[in-house]
């Protein structure tokens, strides 16, 4: 049946009318459901870290429709154009169905037997010829959490190498570096729900409307209701976000920290900071000699001195007297702070992270309903499926680290290892891996439910350590549920079944992990990463590489690695050991900590009242009052105000690539749009790359609106169409990461040199030159 | 098939967003064609009232990032824009911006500017 666009949206136009006069079916389409014959089921989001609570309507053997779920707890039926297409995306024809083996240069069509037999050899041969480091493992925070979870035993715990990573190093892991070098631990300590309760928001380095829309309405809604909420939002590109602000700060890119330390130094200077809260819960720290030393508040106060509104305002460009604004409504709370990626893709990530949580720790502007640092997360399962589960190099389950002995004797006793099989070094991280299979050192690697072959920066590179032919190339199995270009570079292909076609527990942004159903059969011979994993386990443990039955005699499905997984949190500050699957199974979701089954989930942690370890437990602490707050996982129990210098970007603009280019998403796309371009509205919406230009740069180049332009790097080029607009500071330009063509593929261009203590990328800033093609 | 874990009375169907976003008006199109393209996907195994109507593109539309922007004319009727009542919301979804859920169609225009007969 072929329909021309304007008979579908007569078409669509009188059936819905129709449907709204009637009350009933649509019963004159052939094959379009009924709403009444829908089944709905209780589910989440698979996209952004939002986590929304989604009802799915099945219809035989069909996902037909998605709606916002009323009665989830923060959401409450909110969600936005990626999840309503996912019913489209996730039933599109392109989806990967069969296993493929790559012979004479090409895909071939393969059984799964002998896919996983040529997998399995091919590490079990790289681990009995170079070791156990001579194998990786890539994954995702799309995986579910009981996938990521079992991939860090068979790697770190089976084969015993700590060569396991995942994309959230992308994208989170500056903010994990924040919150632990902050706090103690990671994961924010409030809510969304403290959304209701904030006087202000400051947004910093994060496009709330695009990408996560959810919480921008929330925010606007704050600010239609009784004592309306305040917005400052500090960004280099004025995006939508923009469009709500009382006050609006452009620094340049890379010098925020400035304005960050010129708001401090306003709060100090006009003594608006809690004392009180100071001296009881904070400590200050500067690094001297590459060794964390204690300075005291006058320390600070003094290293404050180079940062008063007209330095910074030097620094970063922006006006001293709007430094002096935005400290006096940060201090106008509860404030509520919300960053993501402007902030964490950065060599200065963890820094730039730290000076937010200054300000909260000045002012005492946490652990209060609505006063609190928030780090969104981009994707659905980078907390509880990778952060938390200790799914990156240096880190273990729960909290714990690869390099405390402790830490590892205690999970190889839950896992049942030999004594001494953790090793004591954190693995290769993500830039670092991909390097060191472009020299062949890393000879096989598994990537799982990600796209490295598009989202890496530098691409070309390492494209080309995951698919260049040469002798000795490493072995590359990819699985994946859409075509990538990261599949077309795998030796083998995987079709693997996502979201509504597998259960499983996703954890998202604010400490919440939320069960997902299997509602539909996923398309040919697709299977879960689940199901591989414990597959490719039971062929190593099979070839001698794994101790015998170090999976397979463990787990036969997801429930049983939950059980383990909830262990494994015991007497953490994580402890979720009160969730167990039946309640996920029935609540929608939960906050952990959760230490027993009739405990509701917490809102704020370190909070006495709300936080259940503060009562029982490693952490409790029964002098403190109702309200009180105590940072338990911190040293001295005391958050740290650290003293964070000004460094410059990695590769700052100059006469030959003057400007800076950054690169972000927006609303109708997701990441690298395997699966939004999936859904034909969302492809039509945002058909095309195309790289904004404020109108000053674009007269200065002779560059019109929909010229063509070259983007050039000293790494690589893109090509695409000028959006010419005053939405980033001149001397900047903005290209959204989602197209997959070599013109369109922005990493091409991008840089990566990484964040020393958190290893993340500098996504958002490297110097470009620009001419019309 | 597998499992499903039946929820809520189906009375809250009329929480689906696609039916609660219809348009007062004519019930013409909104937006000039397209150059054809196959929509067959979109009516085969979808609940069409499942997904919200599309926006057209335009200025005015593409850069309404707040509910004001749109409303502006979508409850007044001006410019012959569809005055949209989002009929048995509830109110936390109102509360959204409208392109949250509306997507543009890049090429469409708003109906006023289709010539007569266009
Ligand atoms: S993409 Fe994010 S904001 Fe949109 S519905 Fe999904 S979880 Fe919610």
């Amino acid at each position: 049946m072929q329909i021309h666009r304007r008979d579908f949206v007569k078409l669509s136009a009188a059936t819905t009318a129709a449907a709204v006069a009637s009350g009933s079916a649509l019963s004159a389409r052939p094959k379009t459901e009924s709403k009444d014959d829908i089944r709905w089921a209780k589910s989440v989001c698979r996209f952004c870290g939002t986590g929304c609570g989604v009802q799915l309507g099945v219809s035989g053997r069909h996902l037909v429709a998605l709606r916002g779920d009323p009665e989830h707890p923060t959401t409450k039926g909110l969600v936005c154009a990626k999840a309503l297409f996912l019913p489209k995306i996730i039933q599109a024809p392109e989806r990967l169905r069969y296993p493929r083996i790559r012979s004479r240069g090409k895909l071939v069509r393969a059984t799964w037997d002998e896919a996983m037999e040529l997998t399995a050899e091919r590490f079990a041969s790289a681990i009995r010829e170079h070791g156990p480091n001579s194998v990786a493992y890539y994954g995702s925070g799309q995986a579910l959490s009981e996938e990521s979870y079992l991939a860090n035993r068979l790697f770190k715990g089976g084969i015993g190498t700590n060569n396991v990573e995942g994309n959230p190093r992308l994208c989170m892991a500056s903010a994990v570096g924040g919150y632990v070098s902050t706090y103690g631990k990671d994961e924010p300590m409030g809510c969304y729900d403290d959304i209701e309760h904030a006087k202000t928001f400051f947004l910093i380095g994060s496009n709330t409307a695009e990408c996560h829309p959810v919480i921008f309405d929330q925010i606007m809604a704050r600010r239609r209701v009784g004592d309306r909420a305040n917005v400052i939002v500090v960004d280099p590109r004025r995006s939508p976000v923009g469009t709500i602000s009382d006050i609006y700060l452009q620094p340049i890119p890379g010098f925020d920290l400035a304005l960050l330390h010129g708001m401090a130094q306003v709060i100090i200077a006009e003594r608006k900071y809690d004392e009180a809260f100071v001296k009881k819960n904070v400590q200050f720290k500067a690094v001297v000699d590459g060794t964390p030393k204690k300075v005291g508040f006058d320390g600070y106060r003094e290293f404050m001195q180079d940062f008063t509104p007209e330095k910074a305002a030097k620094i970063c460009g922006v006006p001293a007297q709007d430094i002096v604004r935005a400290a006096r409504m940060f201090v106008q709370g509860p404030t509520m702070s919300f960053w993501t990626m402007g902030l964490n893709q950065r060599i200065t990530g963890v820094w730039a992270n730290n000076l937010v949580h200054n300000l909260h720790l000045l002012t005492g502007q946490i652990g209060k309903p609505g006063a609190t640092p928030f780090s969104l997360t981009g994707q659905p399962n980078a907390c509880g499926g990778v952060r938390d589960t200790g799914s990156l190099c240096h880190i273990l389950p729960y909290g714990r680290v690869v390099k405390k002995a402790e830490h590892r004797e205690q999970i190889e006793k839950l896992w049942g290892c030999k004594p001494g099989t953790i090793q004591a070094k954190p693995g290769l991280h993500t830039i670092e891996m991909f390097r060191a299979l472009g020299r062949d050192e890393v000879q096989a690697m598994l990537v799982l439910t990600t796209n490295p072959g598009h989202s890496l920066p530098n691409a070309t590179v390492h494209r080309e350590a995951m698919g260049k032919p040469r002798k000795n190339k490493p072995f590359m199995c990819v699985i994946d549920a859409y075509p990538t270009r990261t599949t077309e570079l795998a030796d083998v292909l995987l079709p693997a079944a996502v979201w509504a076609e597998k259960a499983g527990v996703f954890g998202m942004s604010e400490r919440r992990y939320q069960y997902q159903p299997d509602v539909i059969d996923p398309p040919g011979e697709s299977r879960s990463d689940f199901d591989f994993l414990l597959d490719f386990a039971g062929r190593l443990e099979g070839k001698g590489v794994v101790p015998a039955g170090f999976i397979s005699a463990k787990f036969k499905n997801a429930d049983d690695v939950w059980e383990e997984m909830c262990e494994a949190s015991r007497d953490t500050a994580y402890d979720f050991t009160g969730m167990t699957r039946e309640r996920l199974k029935q609540e929608r979701g939960l906050r952990w900590p959760t230490p027993t089954e009739d405990h509701p989930g917490t809102a704020r942690r370190f909070v006495k009242g709300e936080d259940p370890l503060l009562d029982s437990g490693p952490y409790a602490n029964p002098d403190l009052k109702p309200g009180e707050l105590e940072f338990y996982a911190a040293p001295d129990k005391r958050a740290t105000v650290w003293l964070r210098p000004i460094k410059p970007p990695a590769e700052p603009p100059d006469e030959d690539f003057p400007f800076v280019l950054s690169t972000g998403r927006v609303l109708e796309h997701w990441h690298t749009g395997t699966m939004t371009r999936a859904a034909p509205e969302l492809r039509r919406a945002q058909p095309e790359a195309y790289v904004e230009i404020h109108p000053d740069d674009a007269q200065g180049l002779g560059v019109n609106n929909g010229d063509m332009v070259r983007i050039v790097s000293r790494r690589g080029e893109a090509k695409m169409r000028a959006k010419v607009i005053p939405m980033p500071r001149p001397g900047m330009v903005f290209v959204p990461f989602h197209w997959e063509d070599d013109d369109s593929l922005i990493n091409r261009v991008t840089l990566d040199a990484y964040d020393p203590g958190s290893k993340q990328p500098e996504f958002k800033i490297c110097a470009v030159r620009l001419a019309k093609a | 098939m597998k499992p499903i874990y039946l929820i809520g009375p189906t009375a809250a169907a009329i929480l689906i967003l696609g039916l609660a976003c219809q348009t007062h008006g004519s019930g013409e199109a909104e937006m000039a064609p397209l150059e054809s393209d196959t929509v067959e996907a979109a009516f085969t195994d979808f609940a069409a009232f499942a997904f919200p109507p599309t926006l057209p593109d335009d200025d005015s539309h593409r850069d309404s990032w707040t509910r004001t922007d749109c409303l502006n004319c979508h409850e007044t009727g001006i410019q012959d824009a569809p005055v949209v009542t989002h009929e048995g919301m509830p109110s936390v979804l109102l509360t959204a911006k409208c392109r949250s859920c509306h997507v543009l169609i890049p090429g469409s225009v708003p109906r006023s500017m289709i010539p007569e007969g266009g």
